[in-house]
């Protein structure tokens, strides 16, 4: 089955620099860069395509940081992730 | 393509949470926030000192911070005249079990038709990362250096204890150690709302929770411990549900 | 009274951690505490200490386990404290109301001030005197109630505070505030001494478990009885205030312009004071409580009597003013104070005490900014 094609957009002044989105994410494509926010945290950025609109870092990040787009496909099996 | 999560800005705003990198607290807070939009009136809050007192301007409700683990009592009082309103309490494990536990358990003896929200973090993390009730063994804390030994007994297993209780009427035990672990505070909450509603009797929700600082380990660290150790002493999963004559293979036992 | 008494080396700590080293140079055995902003670092100073020196400390669920637990070890015979905040104090008033005012046990306790009712700001107050004067529970009792103004003379307190407990067999407080308990200073104290379990008589005389009272179901109608308990501790306490009052009078001999009462850290910030005022014309001392409870109103008294104006600053809306009232037979002319944890650099405090002087003898106003 091909894998939904999506981005995120990432809110730089909440990001604290935790990780975790870094590590859940399945697609590898989160990573920590050397920038720091207003507030002194290291911030994360979306390193590569791949993206697949999961969810899963929107779904762990304790402080709000991920809006998550997903593409529509016709016929497409119900989303990996969705919220319940 | 089409936004399939965002960040709930009445819950953020100002300028986001203030709790440290990686803590449990802000995906409770946005959980919660996620269950009371969707209702037609708001809960009443009561927070307890600790940690959970910075949760207070994100309230998604009307919300009174009381003296340290007293926050169950202050809830059955205002539930006890206000019984339409649903009542939310919200405590660490160090107001609920250590400080209040006396009060804690007086509130299950009773069965108050209020929800308490109790986010279990090991520690007593907001004065520095004492050692609480719930800090497991061998764990080096502030006020046990070289960890926590015999003499301090084992961790309390709190609401093993309340669940034999039969004004507790829901109980269940969460954990923020992954995806799915997040994702099921939600559900957790939403329940125990549904329990309050239905007048059965006391509902409570303990969330497992990172706390990387006190923990003195990284985030990851910190869900891996969960995972590995805390769940061992606190199991996750339904721990009583008597509001249901069966309860359905889906939600009582441990999961994964 | 910052008399350095003991030979020990030198040490550079906070106030909180110097707490410890003084227990464990009196002979505390036993510590219980529950973490409290400004006091918690005493209850960990307390857990990386004593267990190496022998002594036994418990980290307990909230300030009721702890002050009974203290009470518990004293009452074993062994010197026992705990440490806390305002906060925290009035939580164990039912129980020092018990040990201290009727059971008659000696014990410590540290009250690291912060500012507020409820939950309260982060930073120094002094608005735990009337907590801590007025017995800080039911009942007609007393506690000795010590004011230290820096790192040093806190230590050097929390030391006597035990001698005054096991004399007089009764819990003493060691009041100090957030700034004291932060601050890192140089202090001298002596080495951890162990000391042996005292002979604890179990309703016998000797002052314990009310032993006029050894049967309550028999003589809890005994008003008789009762009343000579009474009387015991009507003497026991004047005696205290005959013999414990204490008080350290500086600054420029009489007769004086003004005269400012102060204690704790606010003394010290006024005693940096002085020399601003001085230097606008002014003839000015300030008389600091080292025991506020038996308050020296003796002291206070004569250093009021030749002064035209006297002054009271506090860390609060009021309370230890009413103390000097009672002391020099008058309302004092003048009231400075701060709240909200806020505490003043010396330049703010010498000009609010110029201010209220300009206010009450507007003939002699001094005029300058302070510098």
């Amino acid at each position: 089955m091909a894998k939904t094609v999506g981005t995120v957009a990432i809110d730089e002044h909440l990001c604290k620099g935790c990780d975790l989105c870094v590590v859940v994410c399945p697609e590898h494509v989160l990573a920590m860069t050397d920038r720091l926010n207003a507030k002194g945290w290291p911030i994360v950025a979306l390193i590569a395509d791949g993206c697949t609109g999961c969810t899963l870092c929107a779904d762990v990040c304790p402080d709000g940081v991920f809006t998550v787009f997903r593409e529509e496909r016709a016929g497409a099996a119900s989303p990996v992730g969705a919220r319940s | 393509m089409k936004v399939v999560a965002e960040p709930i800005a009445e819950a953020l705003a100002p300028h986001g949470f203030d709790f440290c990198p990686g803590c449990g607290y802000g995906s409770v807070l946005l959980a919660l926030t996620d269950v009371v939009r969707e209702m037609q009136e708001p809960p009443v809050f009561m927070v307890d000192i600790g940690c959970v007192d910075f949760m207070t301007a994100h309230m998604p409700g009307d919300v009174l911070m009381g003296p340290h683990g007293r926050t169950s009592v202050l809830a059955s009082g205002y539930k006890r005249m206000q019984p339409h309103r649903l009542v939310c309490a919200v405590q660490g494990d160090g107001g609920f079990m250590g400080l209040g536990a006396a009060e804690s358990l007086h509130t299950a003896a009773r069965g108050e038709q209020i929800t308490i929200i109790v986010l279990n973090n090991g520690v007593l993390a907001d004065t520095g990362g004492q050692l609480a009730a719930t800090t497991l063994a061998g764990k080096a804390t502030s006020t046990t250096p070289d960890g926590r030994g015999p003499q301090h007994g084992p961790p309390l297993p709190f609401l093993e204890m309340l669940s034999l209780l039969s004004g507790v009427a829901f109980a269940e035990r969460v954990a923020i150690d992954s995806a799915l672990g997040v994702r099921r505070v939600r559900r957790a909450i939403a329940k125990a709302f549904e329990v309050q509603r239905s007048g059965a009797g006391l509902s409570i929700v303990e969330v497992l929770s990172p706390c990387p600082t006190h923990w003195r380990m990284d985030s990851v660290q910190a869900w891996e411990y969960i995972t590995q150790s805390v769940r061992t002493v606190y199991p996750t999963g339904v721990l009583v549900d008597r509001t249901r004559v069966e309860a359905t293979a889906h939600d009582q036992g441990h999961d994964e | 009274m910052s008399t350095v008494t003991s030979t020990g080396t030198k040490r550079f700590a906070s106030g909180n951690e110097a707490v410890i080293d003084a227990a464990l140079a009196a002979g505390c055995h036993f510590f219980a505490g529950y973490p409290v902003t400004p006091a918690t670092e005493i209850l960990e100073a307390a857990a990386e200490k004593f267990p190496a020196n022998n002594r036994v400390i418990v980290p307990t669920e909230g300030e009721v386990a702890a002050i009974h637990m203290v009470a518990g070890a004293s009452l074993a015979g062994y010197r026992a404290m705990t440490a806390t905040a305002p906060l925290g104090l009035s939580l164990m008033s039912e129980a020092l109301s018990f040990f201290s005012g009727m059971t008659e046990l000696p014990g410590v306790v540290v009250v690291q001030q912060r500012w507020g009712p409820g939950d309260g700001s982060l930073g120094p107050g002094q608005d735990g005197y009337n907590q801590a004067t007025r017995g800080c529970g039911h009942g007609d009792f007393k506690m000795i109630v010590l004011a230290p103004k820096n790192v040093q003379e806190l230590a050097d307190l929390t030391v006597e505070a035990f001698d005054l407990a096991d004399r007089y067999s009764l819990f003493v407080l060691v009041l100090g505030d957030q700034l004291l308990a932060i601050a890192s200073e140089q202090y001298v104290v002596d080495e951890p001494a162990e000391r042996p379990a005292r002979d604890v008589e179990f309703g016998r005389n000797n002052g314990l478990v009310l032993p006029e009272l050894v049967a309550v179901d028999e003589t809890a109608g005994d008003f008789a009885a009762l009343e000579r308990v009474g009387r015991r501790w009507e003497q026991k306490y004047a005696a205290i205030e005959r013999d414990e009052a204490r008080a350290e009078r500086c600054g420029d001999p009489g007769p004086i312009d003004v005269l400012i009462v102060a204690y704790g850290s606010l003394a010290r910030i006024a005693e940096y004071a002085l020399s601003q005022i001085r230097e606008l014309g002014l003839r000015v001392a300030l008389v600091r409580p080292i025991t506020l409870w038996p308050f020296p109103a003796e002291a206070v008294r004569s250093a009021a009597h030749d002064s035209a104006v006297v002054v009271v600053a506090e860390l609060s809306m009021g309370q230890m003013i009413d103390d000097v009232d009672r002391a020099i037979g008058r309302r004092p002319d003048g009231f400075v104070n701060w709240l909200g944890g806020r505490a003043p650099s010396t330049e703010e405090f010498a000009e609010r005490v110029i201010e209220r002087y300009n206010e009450l003898k507007p003939d002699h106003a001094m005029k300058g900014a302070v510098t």
